[in-house]
């Protein structure tokens, strides 16, 4: 099936919230100074009354969130990343994920690609902070379609969902017809049998370019869009191991906490198999461009075809 | 309010002190003094302010109230189960595992608890949060927030502040427990209730004062806060750590240890004198 979304996740970001904002008055966006990156789009004045800027205030943009939600509106939260999960982890911790709230947090800007602004601005570790909270939901979506699915199944939500966001314009993936997306789901991009590679949001990308070289080459890789961090789509996973015997993980995060962790527990306590990491090396970002930052940190297809060989030479066969 | 009104109030608040003694004698809690202090506000709010329906506590246009200060869990849970949220057994399981009433409040587990709680410094941006979806729902819910002078050394607080100043919150109303204690420690750098309040003032909140033990004072206080709603209003209660029992409110070390069973038992002693001195001085009046 071609894409019929040839958008980036940020891209669609208005056009979704504007659908869900129309089918029910009780939705509500909060901004914490994301409409100012046109993220948002005409979104604040599509829908003046369903819309609230709070500007820089994490900690209390979070709570105002949590109140809301407990006054029965449906709140969506948009914020850069590195600003909200490490400012207002106690609030979202508290407020948020104790009380299972159904909020939905949209997290824009993270890893290295948000930009030239450098470190500060690049968190890499959002995911560790979010994996360790029981009671949430973490997906890191790869394209247009995959988000807007995500987001607009996130409104059925009993409980907290994080978006993690690239500010990268992502092309749209071809994807099996009919697919369904869901926290604990997974897409199967790509079938093989030489290496399972396990990739969310950019990385999807780079996972799929590295298969084709891989086909060349010989060895046939099973590519999953591995798009629900938390749960985790483990029975996937699994079955895909079992067939191949070995494991690479790519993601724009820092190499503890992120995906790579997730799925290296998983794996070794189901089906212990070589895992390879392709992620930021426990250090931070800086000033760059997105593609030099990519390159610089060791996050292309060229680190993941090194970790297919390094890992499918150790494979369990 | 007539002399009768007052007189229920004081018995509830009465009966109130002795439950929040013995769930803190029984649980080992260290909030005493916290909770005391609280007592008078709550009763006022409860029995004479709020509109609530215990026996629908999800009725949808009933007021809320939110508990920040986090050392006063046993005072509100002690007045949710007066008014009948839930049966007053419940409250001899305070802090313990699986209890209906936690050591933080849990509105997933507990009916009357509207917000959760825990830490300080949290609650005002929630109930900021609760009104500002009630305006947008229509509903003519008015919501009070209770918070402690300790807590208010949070920054978040002060976002908050300015939050519900910015969203000019009429459904809003605001109490600050003045005990002047943290932890049993006098808090510094406050000075006066008036002080404090002109901190308030200049984020644009209406500001109004009463003596948090008195419910003449009190109930005119909120009511006056009630009838004129121009944006976000605080009460500043004044209030003494500890009120009620001698021991709790002489706010030295032993106040702060978890009561063993003798300093239960004369805490509980005290609060029947003063219950005993009120009737008779209730029937000299008459």
């Amino acid at each position: 099936m071609t894409p019929d979304h040839p958008f980036s996740p940020i891209d669609v970001l208005a056009s979704t919230l504007g659908f869900l904002a129309s089918r029910d008055p009780a939705m509500v966006v909060l901004d914490a100074e994301v409409a100012e990156n046109s993220v948002l789009g005409s979104f604040p004045s599509d829908y003046p009354q369903q819309f609230v800027k709070t500007g820089f205030s994490e900690r209390d943009t979070v709570l105002l969130a949590a109140g809301l939600s407990l006054s029965g509106r449906n709140v969506f939260v948009c914020s850069q990343s590195a600003f909200l999960v490490p400012r207002a982890y106690d609030a979202i911790r508290t407020a948020v994920a104790i009380p299972s709230l159904p909020v939905r947090f949209l997290l824009t800007h993270s890893g290295l690609t948000a930009g030239a602004d450098g470190a500060t601005l690049q968190i890499i570790e959002d995911l560790a902070f979010l994996r360790a909270l029981p009671n949430v939901s973490i997906v890191v979506p790869s394209d247009g379609l995959s988000t807007r699915k995500l987001v607009e199944g996130s409104f059925e939500s009993k409980g907290p969902v994080f978006f993690r966001l690239s500010a990268l314009p992502l092309p749209g993936l071809e994807r099996p017809a009919g697919l369904d997306f869901h926290p604990g789901g997974a897409s199967m991009l790509r079938e093989g049998d030489g290496v399972t590679i396990c990739a969310c949001g950019t990385m999807v990308h780079e996972a799929l370019r590295a298969s084709a070289i891989l086909s060349q080459q010989g060895i046939e890789a099973e590519v999953i869009d591995c798009y629900s961090i938390k749960p985790l789509p483990a029975q996937a996973i699994t079955a895909s191991v079992r067939r191949t015997g070995c494991c690479v993980v790519a993601e724009e995060h820092n190499s503890s906490g992120g995906l790579g962790g997730a799925v290296a527990e998983l794996l070794c306590q189901s089906s212990p198999v070589p895992i390879k990491f392709v992620s930021v090396q426990d250090r931070f970002g800086q000033s760059g461009g997105a593609e030099e930052l990519l390159e610089y940190y060791g996050l292309s297809f060229k680190e993941i075809l090194s970790a297919v060989s390094q890992a499918w030479t150790m494979r369990r066969r | 309010m007539d002399r009768n009104e007052v007189l229920e109030l004081e018995r509830t608040a009465l009966e109130v002190r002795k439950d929040v003694v013995r769930m803190i004698g029984l649980s080992r809690a260290h909030s005493l003094g916290s909770s005391l202090s609280v007592v008078d506000i709550l009763v006022a709010l409860y029995f004479s302010i709020l509109s609530t329906r215990p026996w629908d506590p999800k009725w949808p246009d009933r007021d809320r109230f939110v508990l920040s200060k986090p050392n006063a869990c046993p005072a509100l849970y002690a007045i949710l189960a007066r008014k009948g949220f839930f049966d007053r057994d419940e409250l001899w399981s305070y802090r313990r595992l699986g209890a209906m009433l936690q050591g933080t409040l849990d509105p997933r587990r507990t009916a009357g608890v509207e917000a959760p709680g825990g830490g300080p410094g949290l609650g005002l941006g929630i109930a900021n949060g609760i009104a500002l979806g009630a305006a947008m729902g229509q509903s003519q819910a008015r919501v009070f927030c209770l918070m402690g002078d300790g807590e208010l050394n949070e920054g978040t607080i002060w976002e908050s502040v300015a939050t519900a100043s910015f969203h000019r919150l009429k459904n809003l109303f605001a109490v600050v427990d003045f005990n002047g204690t943290r932890m049993g420690s006098p808090i510094e750098g406050y000075g006066s209730p008036e002080a404090l309040g002109a901190r308030f003032e200049a984020f644009g909140w209406k500001v109004s004062h009463a003596d948090g033990h008195c419910f003449k004072s009190l109930v005119s206080a909120f009511s006056g806060m009630i009838d004129n709603p121009a944006g976000p209003a605080v009460l500043m209660a004044k209030t003494q750590w500890g009120r009620g029992v001698a021991s709790a409110e002489s706010g030295d070390a032993s106040a702060l240890t978890p009561p063993n069973r003798e300093r239960v038992e004369n805490a509980l002693l005290e609060l029947e004198q003063a219950g005993k001195s009120l009737e008779e001085g209730s029937n000299d009046d008459s």
